[in-house]
C-alpha cells in the first residue's frame, strides 16, 4: 500500500523490518523484539569498545533475555574462556555472564559457520568474527551482520582469502603472489635491470621494513588471528612478527632479504644461514612458541636462487621451503621460506 | 456526562494507572499524547478503530473531552491534581495521578475482559515510552505519521485514526506485519506491533527528514 506523503516513514519502517532483532524474532518466537534491540545495541557497543583488546580472535555468545548473570562481560573473560577450546558464553539481557558451554568442534579448530548454525537451534548466537563483523545466528540461520567499523553501514565484502592463524605460511605465500612477486604493492626495486633493492621507502627506513610492513598489513587483513609487529631492539633475537591464534598458540615470523640495495648493503646466503642458526637457538630457549618461520625475499639473480633446494616441489613458482640452509638445519618447529623477487612484470617475463 | 467523555474517563484512568506504574505523574499534554498513541494503535491492537476525536493543535493532537474527563475524575475524587500553575487565564498547568479511589476504579474496570485488553495496550505503550524517557513523548507523537501529515498540511479536521485508509501508522504496521508473516506459522503478535511502531517512530524522528521539535 502506497503512503505518498510519508516517504521518510516508509524508509523508517523498512529499516525496522530489516534490523537484526526483527530478523531474530522472525526465527525465534520467544525473542522479545524491543528488548532484543537493546541487547543487540549493547553487544555492538561492547564489541566496538573492546576491539583493540580482542583483536582478530573470533568467539561466540549465546544471547538470552533472562536476568540473573553475575559477572559483567569483559574482554579478559572472553579470551580466557576460549583458551582451551571454542565455547559459547551465555549472557543475560544486561550482558552479564550466566555460564559457558562447549561447542561441538575440535580443540584446534575455531568454531565456524556450520558449528555455530547448528548450535543456534532454538537459540540466538552472536559471533564476533573479528574486529569488523558481528554476526548473529537464530535457529540455524544467519540473522544479520553488523559492521563494527560503522554499525550504520552495511558489512563490506569478506576478505578475498581468509586463513586460520595456523595457516599463516599460506597467507605469506598469498601475500608474495599478490603483493610482492611482481612488485605489485611493495615497489621494492631501486633499479630493476640491475636487481638493486631500495634501502627505504616512505616510512620504511630499511629494505627489510618495506617487506615487513606490507606483510604485517596483509596478515592483519587475511588471518584469523591476532597479528602484532614487535618493536625492534638491537639486543634482541626475537622474531619480529607475532601471530597469536584463537587457541593462544604463538607463531613467529622473521623477515629477511637477500641481494643488494642502493646503499650497497649485500646479503648473501651466509646471512640467511645466520638467521636460521639464530632462529634455532631462539626456539630452543622458547618451548612455548608453536612454530616460527623465516621469510626471505630473494633479490639475487635467478641462478643463485635456483641453487637452493626446496623440500617441497609442489610450491608455486618462485617459492622454496628449505629443510637445510648450507650447513644449518632448520629447527623442527621452524621453517624457512625463500621467495624470489621478479624484476620483470608478468607481461615482460 | 456525555458518552464520549465517559469513554475518555476509562482512557484517562488507564493512562494514569500505567504511567503511575513508573511513578510518573502526567501533565495535561502528556496525558493527551499518551491517549493519542492509544487511539493510533487501537486498530492494530483490537481491530476496532478509535472515534476520531483528536485535532492537530499547535502543541500536538488535542481532544478536549480528555481534559473534561480528567477534570471530572478529579472532581469526583479519583484523581489527585498537583503542581497547579496558571500562566495566563487559559493556560493552566497541572500534573495528575490516581489516588486510592482511582486505583480501585481501575481494578474494577479491568475485571471486564474487553477493558482489560485496552488496559494492556496502555501498559505496552507506557513501557515503550518509559524505556525512552517520558520527556520524549512529544517527539514520538510528532513523529507519528498520521499527525505528522496533518501537521504539515495545517489541517484542523479531526485526525482519522479509526480509518484504515487514513491511519498511516496502521498502514505501515500492516505492511510490516504482512512481510513478517510470510512463511511463518504464527503471525506477528499485537505486542510486537506496538514495539515496531515505536521503533519506526525512533527511526523517523532521528532521520534528517524529520522536523520533529526536540523539546516539550
Amino acid at each position: 500500500m502506497e503512503i505518498p506523503q510519508s516517504t521518510g516513514h516508509v524508509i523508517a519502517a523498512e529499516a525496522v523490518f530489516s534490523d537484526v532483532s526483527m530478523k531474530i524474532h522472525r526465527r525465534v518466537d520467544s525473542w522479545d523484539y524491543a528488548g532484543g534491540r537493546r541487547i543487540v545495541d549493547a553487544l555492538t557497543s561492547f564489541a566496538r569498545k573492546n576491539r583493540d583488546a580482542l583483536g582478530e580472535h573470533s568467539f561466540g555468545f549465546q544471547l538470552t533475555q533472562r536476568t540473573g548473570g553475575t559477572a559483567p562481560l569483559s574482554a579478559t573473560d572472553i579470551i580466557t574462556a576460549n583458551r582451551n577450546g571454542s565455547v559459547l558464553i551465555h549472557l543475560d539481557r544486561d550482558l552479564n555472564i550466566l555460564k559457558t558451554t562447549s561447542l561441538n568442534c575440535s580443540k584446534d579448530d575455531p568454531a565456524d559457520e556450520v558449528v555455530l548454525s547448528e548450535a543456534s537451534a532454538d537459540a540466538i548466537i552472536a559471533h564476533y568474527e573479528g574486529k569488523s563483523v558481528l554476526r548473529f545466528y537464530a535457529n540455524g540461520f544467519t540473522s544479520g551482520r553488523i559492521n563494527l567499523d560503522d554499525p550504520a553501514s552495511k558489512v563490506g565484502r569478506l576478505a578475498r582469502n581468509r586463513f586460520d592463524a595456523d595457516q599463516y605460511e599460506l597467507a605469506i605465500r598469498d601475500h608474495y603472489r599478490e603483493a610482492v612477486k611482481y612488485f605489485q604493492e611493495t615497489d621494492h626495486w631501486h633499479d630493476r635491470p640491475k636487481r638493486t633493492l631500495r634501502s627505504g621507502l616512505g616510512r620504511c627506513k630499511t629494505t627489510e621494513d618495506i617487506f615487513h610492513q606490507s606483510l604485517v598489513r596483509w596478515l592483519e587483513r587475511n588471518l584469523d588471528g591476532d597479528v602484532r609487529s614487535k618493536p625492534r631492539h638491537t639486543s634482541s633475537d626475537e622474531p619480529d612478527i607475532h601471530i597469536t591464534s584463537f587457541r593462544g598458540k604463538l607463531y613467529l615470523v622473521e623477515v629477511k632479504w637477500l641481494g643488494k640495495n642502493d646503499r650497497k648493503t649485500t646479503h648473501r646466503q651466509g646471512w640467511l644461514e645466520k638467521a636460521v642458526r639464530q632462529l634455532a637457538e631462539y626456539l630452543k630457549k622458547q618451548p612455548t612458541v608453536w612454530r616460527a618461520t623465516i621469510v626471505a625475499y630473494d633479490g639475487r639473480d635467478k641462478p643463485s636462487f635456483e641453487t637452493l633446494i626446496s623440500a617441497d616441489d609442489n610450491l608455486d613458482d618462485g617459492c622454496k621451503t628449505l629443510a637445510q640452509c648450507g650447513p644449518e638445519t632448520i629447527h623442527a618447529r621452524g621453517s624457512c621460506l625463500v621467495l624470489f623477487l621478479e624484476s620483470k612484470t608478468a607481461s615482460e617475463a | 456526562m456525555p458518552q464520549h467523555t465517559e469513554q475518555r474517563s476509562k482512557d484517562v484512568l488507564f493512562a494514569l494507572s500505567e504511567a503511575g506504574e513508573y511513578n510518573v505523574d502526567l501533565n495535561r499534554l502528556q496525558l493527551q499524547k499518551l491517549i493519542y498513541l492509544f487511539d493510533v494503535l487501537a486498530l492494530s491492537w483490537r481491530h476496532v478503530g478509535a472515534t476520531p476525536a483528536f485535532r492537530p493543535w499547535y502543541n500536538g493532537p488535542y481532544d478536549s473531552t480528555i481534559q473534561n474527563a480528567v477534570d471530572a475524575l478529579a472532581f469526583r475524587g479519583f484523581v489527585t491534581v498537583t503542581h497547579v500553575s496558571f500562566r495566563r487565564t487559559k493556560n493552566v498547568e497541572a500534573r495528575y495521578r490516581l489516588n486510592e479511589a482511582g486505583v480501585a476504579a481501575v481494578t474494577e474496570l479491568a475485571a471486564n475482559a474487553a477493558m482489560a485488553h485496552d488496559r494492556q495496550l496502555f501498559r505496552e505503550i507506557a513501557r515503550e515510552v518509559d524505556s525512552r524517557d517520558w520527556a520524549k513523548i512529544k517527539e514520538l507523537v510528532y513523529a507519528e505519521p498520521t499527525y505528522n501529515r496533518a501537521r504539515s498540511r495545517t489541517q484542523i479536521a479531526r485526525l482519522p485514526v479509526g480509518n484504515v485508509i487514513e491511519n498511516l501508522s496502521w498502514r505501515l504496521l500492516n505492511d510490516v506485519k504482512a512481510a513478517f508473516n510470510v512463511d511463518r506459522p504464527s503471525p506477528m503478535s499485537p505486542r510486537t506491533l506496538v514495539q515496531v511502531l515505536f521503533a519506526i517512530l525512533d527511526e523517523y524522528r532521528l532521520s534528517p527528514e524529520s522536523s520533529v521539535p526536540k523539546r516539550d
